[in-house]
């Protein structure tokens, strides 16, 4: 366009020299012909449609030399931006990568889907039996390949005398393990056998996790070609497993080991019938599907084959649970014991909600810092409006400024949370948390729509200025502003509340949870053993368990061994009094239970006491009606005021998910027990109420109290049961503290995650609070001024905005303070909080509230007592 | 140039235009020339107004635009007519003599 203008312009001059003009003027009576050459360029370009590309161009400058000149301003708004933004990236990236994403080092593929056995018993999940898995694995048509696995714990003894054995998860898996699920090893090879059903001969080598050779066996190369024992078999080490892989479900360990299955008869010593066996349920399993086949497809085929091993085992046994399979996209999350769909969505709907108020603060608080800066901006934007700019044209320039300032706060935030994503993958070497490209597209949707929410309203409001009224103070069109933005902080500062009083409830559980020392020092002589009787029982061998709870008994440091049963379940406690059958809408007070099957003395070994009524005894086994041991909470919920020893009590267990049985167990009540916050009994949500009925089974859970730390033994208590018992899996031998102490982490991190959110919205808050008053005492300088000089005191004036200030915080507790008692009450059972914590927490809640939001008003008031009162009259 | 034949010209440069380029491809500044001697001195159109029609006739793929050395030695961007602009320009040209010969027949009612 230029050359095109240019060569007009030389032709044109051209014609005025052949009038007879001088070069000079020629040119010059050829420009005033040709008019203004910008201008022109300008309709050239909107004629030809392609101004767009340059007015963002000049929008962008422009922004870019805004901001330079109000380096504070932006800083904080992107700051600002930044914890929003970046705190809504990082619960997206973290929701996504637990719920979506496979487990660590296992690739990202759609066609790799796990095939669930399924009960409609609890635990609703049920692992395969090895004819199941044949039938699975013959379905070509619809599966590229089919693996399973068996988990088990094993002892590892790499010779050295020193450093000891270890105990450490093993999996005997199909021998296209590996390649089914896509995972390339880090190191050497993988097992010799191939294909999915070869068993013999047994193979005797291993593929180690790469924490395990790094932590045991000497680094990488080291470990390649290393012959350990694998419970006294001699196995060598062929591969090394890539960095944090641990199995296609997340399991949290960084020590594994993998083995070919043919191995699984030689180190388990499992009989091969076990693998003829449809009753012995023992894999999991992983596939790949077919081209073209989806998870659906593949479901209808599995539940075909799923229901006729059902009918075949129901012909031959009396079965109530009904088994079903089918076929979900592999994730890491998934566990063998739970439907973690249903159990996660509480979960992350909180999160989500979370996520959501934190964006609505940060969108409110750089809603409020804008509109103070359209104010302070009135001047420039109607001398633009005067000068013809049309006012979208400068609307679109305020959201172009709004829009590159969210971008680099979202990218400042992102930046930050793949920092800390790292941190924790390090810390925890667990899942894939780390921001992909999926987070950074919600992070740039989500930038626009702050951007646009934050942006837009301040916009339309700058803009909507006339003359005249820039011309003078604009006082009132700021009066109705710095209204707009005393609603936002109230209304932030009354969201925070609620967000606050979870963060009270989550460090009161978490305070409240941790033992003291004395406690500690109980649960780690307390070791729960778990021998896995089932095997046997199966193939009716002669039942070891007595062998091996005789000679742990033996050990040096062993006070007792204490049968604990699996539990009888879950189910529905009510007074015994009742004379119908009741459901579970009745009137009657009633209770969910989860009960626990124990020998006398139990709860003196856990530290439980038994504060009314007696421990069980011997002979209670034999009693017509059983007797039961009830928690304190189940007491009082089921008996009220009512003495409940000697009472009658009638539980309904939970055998099918369309509820508890019509027919009741009845009881009787012979003791009270007080269980502390943590449960004394694993396994069980917090919010069924324990009790206790004498042990009768012959079960192989066991509780082993010893006089010094039991971890110790726990390698001892392995070899024991080795040599009486190979064919029983140890499959859980940790102590009480170890259990405990897994559990209070997971609960540290969900407080620490909740803390972070209540600290962050108080703080989004007070920076919206500190603009608002900021703002009042930068428009009102001139009146500020006046009072000065009409003789008012300094300390009047700065009195007068922080009450301002003041004011709005308080309005903005008042509003929350229900919201955050009703949330405190709720939440109060599960922080462990007793009632007359509640209103002291409220109170130093609502202390702490005030106390930020009284500074974040303090601190621009403050400004006002600096102001001259001679330049302020000046400055009209 | 006069207020009326002003406001004549804005509906009917686009027609002048794809006449004047397909009797003879050429350059803005010569079309600028032009029409004003074909019109006598009636029509006088600036560049503020030329360019911007060509322009929006070129994104409309009605006229095409190729750069040329002129006689002189000049380099100078020529444009000329389309195909689909000399459809249109028929099709304008059909326009403009039903609407002028309905004007003309107004203005004769006494």
């Amino acid at each position: 366009m230029r050359d095109e203008m240019r060569a007009h312009l030389e032709q044109a001059t051209e014609r005025f020299v052949a009038r007879g003009m001088t070069e000079a003027d020629a040119r010059d009576a050829a420009r005033r012909e040709f008019g203004n050459v910008s201008t022109m360029q300008q309709s050239g370009r909107e004629a030809r449609g392609g101004q767009w590309v340059e007015s963002a161009l000049a929008d962008l400058k422009y922004a870019l030399r805004y901001f330079a000149r109000t380096p504070l301003a932006t800083a904080t708004i992107v700051l600002t931006l930044a914890l929003g933004i970046g705190f809504s990236s990082a619960v997206f990236s973290v929701l996504t990568g637990i719920l979506t994403r496979p487990a660590p080092g296992v690739p990202d593929d759609r066609r790799l889907v796990k095939i669930r056995g399924l009960s409609d018993m609890r635990p609703y999940a049920r692992l395969l039996s090895y004819p199941e898995l044949q039938a699975y694995a013959a379905l070509t048509s619809t599966f590229e390949s089919v693996t399973a696995w068996v988990t088990t714990p094993v002892v590892v003894d790499e010779g050295i005398r020193d450093l000891g054995v270890t105990t450490t998860t093993a999996q005997f898996v199909t021998p296209n393990y590996f390649k089914t699920l896509g995972v390339r090893l880090a190191a050497g090879r993988t097992f010799s056998q191939s294909r999915f059903d070869e068993r013999f001969p047994a193979e005797l080598t291993a593929i180690a996790s790469y924490g395990l050779v790094v932590d045991r066996f000497g680094g990488v190369q080291a470990a390649l070609g290393k012959r350990v024992k694998v419970n006294g078999v001699d196995v060598t080490i062929v591969g090394v497993a890539p960095p944090r892989f641990a199995g296609p479900v997340q399991r949290g360990e960084p020590h594994m080991i993998w083995l070919p299955l043919s191995a699984w008869q030689t180190v388990e010593h499992v009989d091969d019938r076990l693998s003829n066996n449809m009753f012995a349920g023992a894999f999991d399993a992983a596939a790949r599907l077919g081209p073209g086949v989806s998870a659906t497809q593949a479901t209808a085929a599995v539940r075909v084959i799923a229901a006729r091993f059902d009918a075949e085992r129901k012909a031959r046994v009396s079965q109530k649970a009904t088994s079903s399979a089918d076929v979900v996209k592999l994730r890491g999350i998934m566990d063998v014991t739970g439907r973690y769909d249903e159990e996660l969505m509480p979960g992350a709907i909180a999160f989500i909600v979370i996520a959501l108020l934190v964006l609505l603060v940060c969108t409110t608080t750089v809603n409020s810092l804008l509109i103070g800066a359209a104010v302070g901006r009135r001047y420039e934007i109607g001398v633009r409006l005067t000068l013809g700019a049309p006012r979208s044209r400068i609307i679109r320039q305020l959201l172009t400024e709004v829009l590159i300032l969210a971008f680099i706060g979202g990218a400042l935030g992102m930046w930050t949370l793949g920092t800390l994503a790292q941190l924790v993958e390090v810390a925890r070497d667990g899942f894939d948390v780390s921001p992909d490209w999926r987070t950074t597209g919600f992070m740039l949707v989500y930038s626009v729509v702050t951007a646009t929410l934050a942006g837009l309203s301040p916009a339309l409001h700058a803009t909507r200025i006339g003359l005249s009224e820039m011309l003078k103070d604009g006082s009132a069109g700021a009066t109705r502003r710095s209204r707009l933005q005393a609603t936002f902080v109230v209304a932030q500062i009354a969201i925070a509340q609620p967000l606050m009083v979870i963060l009270a409830a989550s460090l009161a559980s978490v305070l409240g949870s941790v033992p003291d020392v004395a406690d500690v020092a109980h649960r780690e002589r307390l070791l729960l053993a778990d021998f896995n009787t089932s095997v046997s029982d199966y193939l009716k061998a002669p039942n070891k368990v007595p062998n091996v709870i005789r000679r742990v008994a033996a050990l040096p440091g062993v006070i007792e061994v204490l049968p604990v049963g699996y539990g009888e379940g879950l189910g529905v406690a009510e007074p015994g009094s009742s004379s119908q059958s009741v459901g579970s809408d009745s009137a009657q007070p009633h209770l969910l239970a989860s009960t626990y099957d124990i020998a006398p003395g139990y709860l003196q070994a856990v530290g439980a006491p038994i504060i009314h009524g007696r421990d069980f005894v011997a002979s209670d086994t034999a009693l017509g009606i059983r007797p039961v041991i009830v928690s304190q909470r189940l007491a009082d919920s089921v008996f009220g005021a009512t003495d409940p020893v000697g009472q009658r009590m009638h539980y309904r267990p939970w055998r099918s998910k369309a509820g508890p049985d019509e027919r009741p167990v009845v009881m009787e009540v012979v003791g009270v027990v007080r269980m502390n916050s943590e449960n004394n009994a694993p396994g069980y949500p917090s919010d069924y109420a324990p009790m206790f009925v004498p042990f009768r089974g012959t079960g192989g859970r066991f509780l082993i109290r010893t006089s010094t730390p039991a971890e110790p033994l726990i390698a001892r208590v392995m070899e024991i049961a080795r040599a009486e018992a190979p064919l029983m899996p140890v499959e859980f031998l940790k102590t009480l503290a170890q259990s405990d102490s897994k559990r209070r982490d997971d609960r540290v991190e969900i407080s620490m995650f909740v803390a972070g959110c209540g600290a962050l919205v108080l703080l989004l808050a007070s920076v919206g609070l500190y603009a608002m008053v900021a703002l009042a005492v930068g428009q009102r300088s001139r009146e500020i001024g006046v009072r000065v000089a009409l003789g008012a005191r300094t300390r009047e004036v700065v009195r007068m905005f922080f009450k301002r200030g003041l004011r709005a915080a308080l309005l903005g507790v008042a509003i929350g303070l229900p919201i955050g008692v009703a949330g405190l009450v709720a939440l109060r059972r599960v922080a462990g909080m007793l009632w007359v914590q509640v209103p002291i927490v409220i109170a130093l809640l609502t202390l702490v509230v005030i106390g930020v939001a009284s500074l974040a008003s303090w601190l621009p008031a403050r400004r006002a007592a600096t102001v001259d009162p001679m330049t302020a009259l000046r400055a009209d | 140039m006069t207020p009326k034949s002003a406001s004549l010209l804005q509906g009917t440069l686009d027609l002048i235009v794809l006449q004047l380029l397909r009797a003879e491809p050429t350059n803005g500044y010569d079309l600028t020339q032009r029409i004003q001697a074909i019109s006598r001195d009636v029509l006088n159109v600036n560049a503020g107004s030329l360019y911007p029609a060509l322009y929006r006739l070129e994104a409309r793929d009605l006229i095409h635009a190729e750069w040329e050395e002129s006689k002189t030695g000049r380099r100078v961007k020529v444009y000329s007519v389309t195909a689909a602009g000399r459809k249109h320009l028929a099709d304008q040209r059909d326009e403009w003599a039903r609407f002028s010969g309905a004007l003309a027949a107004i203005l004769k009612v006494t």
